[in-house]
């Protein structure tokens, strides 16, 4: 029944379903896995390879600080992103948000706003999936940053066009248990917090690096974490100014044997 | 009637005797006449005409060029391993100064420094529209720029605005490659791009500029010995340009980093 309704983007089926746009989604659900925590003093992104051989060419890597990772990007520099799903439809649009950020710099002489790229992208990703005629983007984002009206965000934009604002969020394989374990961790029971309204812990970075190689070694599909299967990325202030780094292998493997203790626990 | 005469003729002619001129009478066609009246009229109000457009009358000029709006004055000089630009930091209009601190010189990374004289509003908007390029760059890259590709970058930008330019002159010094070598730069409005080893100059102050360098530079200075010379230069040449000066900034670029000093010159 589907069948006669899937060919085109533009047209709805009976039941009021796209179904491009769904398949389009169900693309990411098969890619490398991506974990996002907003914490109260920054941002973290993690991120899983799925391109991972002994034959690519590592060698810049280790010459110059290069970060060269699969999923993770700057976007300016009070922004980066993750991506999830088919990569060259990521480097599009990531070409066009970096485009986006500058102009607005230059016409502005401010950084660009969070917010505003995530709808600015969204803007694009969605007219994919009305008019053009074209498929829509494989791709769903991650993007943590931190601008002066609202501080650290976190959203997460998918192929539809939609985007929300989250304190924490998994897409990728087996999102599900990790969405579940994120929000075990972070749900407050009310006798801890003493009034009677159910919220959200506030965790720091230090904190939230813990809980994300947490979700990561239990929802992995590899039995080992190291950096050739894992990208960090972190969006903080050090001394008053906002720092994003995409965290070179070594560094990663530095922060997963501070962490190990955590990976060790199952 | 004729008495009178007579005795005009009695008095003058008697003691005044005619020269002999043997002239010979030209009688012209009256054609020929008109044409000559109509020939000479017609030069002398050409003449008014060019005089009044080319020449108009006016109690002296304002500027002689749009490079003269603003007015500024740069220089940079090479040494051994090091580079150093200087310049001045007076924001004015015309003839009057309004500001003290503006700056025409800026970092595009630990290697380089661009500096530009000319129309204000252009500087700043191409400080903007480099900012622009360069983040890009560092995006997509992953690394910082050289030298040598910003200031072709520079000419490129500029050359893509041939007929309708900017009005500045830039000036791109910057360590080059793993041996830090010196590196200078200077191109005109429309990107012609002049590599010279030893200083280059440029703004309103550049006559008096590359004549007080040429006296004073030497090779391979040191960076205090190039911080003394160029500082030096600069103030000698501001003191004499009209349009530059109320203060002035020296960055000395070496492998450790970029120093800066700022120097008091007249304040006039």
């Amino acid at each position: 029944m589907s069948r006669r309704y899937d060919t085109k983007t533009t047209i709805f089926s009976p039941e009021g379903r796209l179904y491009q746009v769904e398949y389009a989604m169900e693309a990411i659900r098969h890619a490398g896995s991506a974990v996002g925590i907003l914490a109260t003093d920054g941002v973290i992104l993690a991120t899983e390879k799925r391109v991972v051989s002994p034959l690519l060419d590592q060698s810049i890597i280790s010459k110059t600080e290069i970060s060269n990772s699969e999923k993770l990007y700057k976007i300016d520099s009070h922004l980066v992103c993750a991506v999830a799903g088919i990569t060259s439809d990521a480097n599009t649009l990531i070409n066009i948000s970096r485009m986006t950020c500058q102009r607005h710099t230059y016409t502005y002489g401010q950084k660009m706003p969070i917010e505003q790229l995530v709808r600015r992208v969204c803007d694009i990703k969605q007219g994919y999936t009305q008019y053009g005629g074209l498929r829509p983007f494989g791709v769903s984002f991650l993007f943590a940053g931190y601008d002066e009206d609202f501080g650290f965000q976190l959203y997460l934009a998918d192929p539809s066009g939609n985007y929300s604002g989250w304190k924490a969020v998994a897409i990728g394989t087996n999102h599900n248990s990790a969405t579940s374990m994120l929000r075990s961790e972070f749900k407050i029971n009310k006798e801890q917090t003493g009034d009677n309204i159910e919220g959200t812990k506030e965790l720091n970075l230090k904190e939230a690096t813990k809980l994300v190689v947490k979700v990561l070694a239990k929802t992995m599909d590899s039995t080992s974490l190291t950096s050739e299967k894992l990208e960090f990325s972190f969006v903080k202030k050090v001394d008053g100014k906002i720092v994003t780094e995409i965290l070179s292998p070594k560094k990663v493997d530095e922060l997963l044997k501070e962490h190990k203790d955590v990976i060790e626990e199952d | 009637m004729s008495k009178k005469l007579n005795f005009l003729e009695s008095s003058f002619c008697k003691v005044l005797r005619p020269p002999q001129l043997n002239l010979r009478i030209i009688k012209p066609s009256s054609m020929a006449v008109f044409a000559f009246v109509l020939f000479a009229l017609f030069i002398v109000f050409a003449g008014v005409i060019y005089d009044l457009i080319v020449e108009p009358p006016s109690i002296g000029v304002e500027y002689v060029s749009i490079f003269q709006y603003n007015g500024s004055t740069i220089v940079a000089m090479a040494g051994k391993n090091c580079v150093a630009i200087a310049g001045d930091t007076r924001f004015g209009v015309r003839n009057q100064t309004v500001a003290l601190d503006s700056n025409r010189i800026f970092k595009i990374n630990n290697r380089t420094l661009f500096g530009m004289t000319g129309l204000n509003t252009d500087i700043l908007t191409l400080r903007e529209s480099f900012k622009f390029q360069m983040n890009l760059y560092n995006l997509e890259e992953e690394r910082e720029i050289s030298p040598k590709t910003f200031a072709h970058n520079v000419a490129q930008t500029l050359y893509s605005k041939r007929f309708g330019p900017y009005f500045i002159t830039p000036i791109i010094a910057g360590l080059e490659g793993e041996d830090y070598t010196p590196f200078l730069c200077a191109t005109d409005l429309i990107g012609a791009m002049e590599f010279p080893k030893s200083f280059v100059v440029a703004g309103t102050g550049e006559e008096s500029l590359m004549g007080v360098c040429e006296t004073f530079y030497k090779e391979n200075m040191e960076p205090d010995e190039l911080f003394e010379v160029i500082s030096q230069c600069l103030l000698a040449a501001v003191d004499r340009d009209a349009l530059s000066g109320w203060g002035s900034v020296v960055h000395v670029l070496t492998k450790d980093g970029i120093t800066t000093k700022r120097l008091r010159t007249r304040k006039d």
